[in-house]
């Protein structure tokens, strides 16, 4: 289990991260969202042991990353900006990974085929999804606990895309592995994830079970007899609001019966009650707090 | 240590350390290809010392460039992310890297040395010297590692990183420039030194060749007597321990986030564009007195250009406030002052702290161009004076030290003029500018009448040299001459036309009156 307690972080003047704290069971595809600079890959570097928190504790197992280099064999991180020694080939990264990684042949000859790999293939020749490909190759041929994807399913292709998420799902079937992954595609992230953080202004302002959180909001269509007002919904946990004359529409945070039955309380004329995606979740999220640009 | 670590270092770069390798060989060993040619024992001694001497310079160039390469992914943040995500400790990072260095670059000489000994059947090198050689070889070629690793990442990029290396390493030569500067500019006399002892102690690379260098000259003789300094020999290792505690800092616990930023760790640019900015100013401090005003202006308008320069190079934009240049005024005004009270103070007192009782023979001479009618007047060429009629008067004396007392008056004269030539150089410089008349002090073990190659009266250590537009009169020539020699080189050889072209005082005296 990944344990992040109370982090802070800053760079020279800017506090990036203040007092995170979150947890990510095993076994869980965790989606990481925020606005560009809220500190996603900040995070991702604290807990992959790349940078040293300011303050606070963040442990995988129990151990902490940044001082165990020994559970840093457990997590693979794979950056928003891969490095690749100039003239490297697959084959010649994989002396890398062989020798300070608990290195798995099997699945490395596996992955190869499935991402349509040569180990003789120079890198730096190769495309952006590409290399993407070598990244993931190798983050899923180290028996890694905790995968750590830095927008790197961005790149890919639909089709590696879909090969990745096979191969995901097979490894957390066969091996419990944890994965986070960063990325502003929440359709995608959607697809693959059952729980999310947001983080914001250097804390996760929310995060859970996806299923659940977005059970959890809905959007509801109004008609009233009078216009209602604002006001009229303070009782409400709203996140979002917008009303045109008799007509409004509200974003509520809440068990959907709950909210459905308090909102019959004031008699609209019409009701609809609609579910949220990801998507909507993050921005209506962001919305509520006043600070969302996405 | 990190095993696994250290086999991934040189595994991954075994073709490029073998292709170097064999490169290495072929400099090192090239003088054993017309080998056939010289088979003495001189012969092959100069070989196997040739191999030994260009493989340990090839060997330090490697200890300068392959903590280059080998650190170069702490300054890029892409690389950080790999690699210090890595299961390996920064500690064994840095040891397994410092290793990967060491064990090419003294690898390297190591092989050479054997194939030069062998191919050179011993070159009647002693065993011992041999060893003590190879073995100095691998200290300095660590301490070098070690320092130059160091200056690397203070910086945070590889550019920075580089310039931190350069500046680092010319350092000493500024400081060098600063202490010739105050000697030629404000002590009357004292004669400035090619990089010396002092500054020399700023660096570990000048100690390393100098120690390196007399081992080198001694490698079939004694060490004993190989004349080493023994601070030149221990200060670098010091010097590496330092360093090493500096490389925890800047390695073990740096910030992975400091990667392709502006190098702004206080001792990176920050202090290095700041002491050489300042080190320039006390120069220009020194010297104001000897140039123009509009000189001195021009140079600290270049200085401020070069100093804007150097802070565009570190920040990345031109950085010009109202703070900066009172920053920039400050350190002109006060390295003025300072300049100033070098010179008011004679060189803060050094001007007339001299000795003459030191070793066994103080030497004197005196050079002037003055007129043959009179030898105690200057050829005022400036005025129109004919240089025809200049007769080039010098003066050689030697006095034991042991024997001062009875040179009592002699020396007394040569006193009271050498007094008059640093009076000089703190009163009417102007007018001193135009007068060549030079007087020598040199302090020697060795009698000049001994002295083959004229050494002890030319070379430059420890002498006292001025120029004046004090002369000696002619009755002081005459009573000079019975202590050692005065000649006379007339300009006009058809008028005096002397075998070498020159005579003794008294004949010239005597000829000039007929």
């Amino acid at each position: 289990m990944l344990e992040i307690k109370n982090v802070y972080k800053k760079f020279k003047d800017k506090e990036v991260l203040k007092g995170l704290s979150l947890e990510v069971a095993d076994g869980s595809i965790f989606g990481l969202v925020g606005v560009n600079g809220a500190g996603k890959s900040t995070l991702l570097r604290l807990i992959a042991g790349v940078y040293r928190s300011d303050s606070g504790e963040i442990t995988w197992n129990g151990e902490d990353t940044y001082k165990n280099e020994k559970i840093r064999s457990q997590i693979a991180f794979v950056s928003d900006e891969q490095y690749y020694p100039i003239g490297s080939t697959v084959e010649s990264l994989k002396l890398l990974y062989e020798t300070v990684y608990d290195f798995d042949e099997e699945a490395y000859q596996k992955y190869l085929k499935v991402f349509e790999l040569e180990p003789k293939m120079s890198i730096n020749t190769l495309s952006k999804g590409m290399k993407r490909r070598v990244s993931l190759l190798f983050a899923l041929s180290i028996h890694a606990g905790l995968i750590l994807l830095d927008e790197a399913y961005d790149g890919l292709e639909p089709l590696a895309r879909l090969r990745f998420k096979h191969a995901l799902t097979e490894l957390i079937e066969d091996e419990h592995v944890s994965v986070i992954i960063s990325s502003h595609n929440l359709k995608e992230l959607e697809d693959i994830c059952d729980s999310f953080g947001i983080l914001e202004d250097g804390k996760i302002i929310s995060y859970g079970d996806l299923l659940q959180s977005k059970e959890r909001i809905n959007k509801y269509q109004l008609v009233f007899e009078k216009e209602p007002v604002r006001s009229d919904f303070d009782a409400f946990d709203v996140l979002h609001y917008e009303n045109e004359g008799r007509v409004c529409k509200l974003v509520i945070r809440g068990d959907e019966e709950e909210v459905t039955a308090k909102l019959n309380e004031m008699k609209p004329v019409l009701m609809d009650v609609l579910q949220v995606n990801f998507e909507e979740l993050f921005i209506y999220e962001l919305e509520s707090r006043g600070t969302g640009n996405e | 240590m990190n095993k696994k670590y250290i086999n991934y270092l040189f595994k991954n770069r075994r073709i490029a350390v073998v292709f170097f390798l064999i490169l290495y060989l072929g400099i090192s060993l090239s003088g054993f290809m017309n080998m056939y040619r010289d088979l003495t024992p001189q012969g092959l001694l100069d070989r196997v010392k040739d191999a030994l001497g260009v493989g340990f310079a090839m060997s330090m160039i490697l200890a300068y460039a392959l903590p280059v390469l080998q650190f170069s992914y702490v300054h890029s943040k892409k690389s950080v992310d790999l690699f210090f995500a890595m299961p390996v400790s920064r500690r064994d990072q840095l040891l397994g890297n410092i290793l990967f260095c060491f064990a090419v670059s003294f690898g390297y000489f190591v092989i050479n040395a054997v194939l030069a000994y062998i191919l050179g059947r011993g070159g009647t090198i002693p065993v011992d010297n041999y060893l003590i050689y190879v073995l100095a070889a691998g200290i300095y070629l660590l301490v070098m590692i070690v320092i130059t690793s160091m200056f690397y990442l203070l910086a945070n990029n590889v550019f920075d990183g580089i310039v931190m290396i350069g500046a680092y390493s010319a350092l000493p030569l500024l400081i060098w420039a600063v202490k010739d500067s105050f000697i030629s500019y404000t002590v009357a006399g004292m004669s400035t030194t090619g990089f010396d002892t002092l500054s020399g102690y700023f660096s570990p690379l000048y100690m390393i060749s100098i120690t390196m260098d007399r081992l080198y000259d001694h490698l079939n003789k004694s060490f004993m007597n190989a004349g080493i300094n023994p601070v030149f020999a221990v200060l670098p290792v010091i010097m590496a321990v330092i360093a090493a505690w500096l490389l925890k800092r800047h390695f073990v616990d740096r910030e992975a986030e400091r990667a392709d930023q502006v190098s702004d760790q206080f001792f990176a640019y920050p202090f290095v564009i700041h002491i050489y900015a300042f080190l320039i100013m006390v120069i220009f401090g020194f010297s104001f007195r000897d140039n123009s005003f509009a000189t001195s202006f021009l140079w600290y308008i270049l200085l401020l250009f070069v100093y804007i320069v150097a802070t565009f190079v570190y920040k990345r934009k031109i950085e010009i406030t109202p703070k900066y240049l009172i920053r920039y005024g400050v350190g002109v005004l006060v390295t003025l002052l300072f300049g100033y009270a070098a010179f008011a103070t004679e060189g803060f007192g050094q001007a007339r702290k001299y000795t003459t009782k030191e070793g066994n023979y103080l030497l004197y001479t005196y050079d002037a161009m003055t007129d043959c009618r009179d030898l105690g007047r200057l050829v005022d060429q400036e005025n129109g004076e004919d240089w025809i009629n200049g007769c080039n008067v010098r003066v050689a004396v030697s006095i034991p030290t042991s024997r001062f007392d009875d040179y009592r008056e002699v020396l007394d004269m040569i006193d009271q003029k050498r007094q008059q030539d640093i009076d000089w150089f703190y009163g009417d410089y102007d007018q001193y500018r135009g007068y060549q008349i030079h007087t020598m002090f040199v302090n020697t073990d060795k009698a000049p009448e001994n002295d083959d190659d004229g050494r002890a009266w030319y070379n430059s250590w420890n002498q006292w040299h001025y120029s004046s537009k004090e002369t000696f009169t002619e009755d002081q020539l005459k009573y000079l001459a019975q202590y050692g020699e005065v000649t006379i080189w007339p300009n006009d050889y058809e008028k005096w036309p002397y075998e070498d072209g020159q005579v003794d005082l008294e004949q010239f005296i005597e000829d000039r009156g007929k």
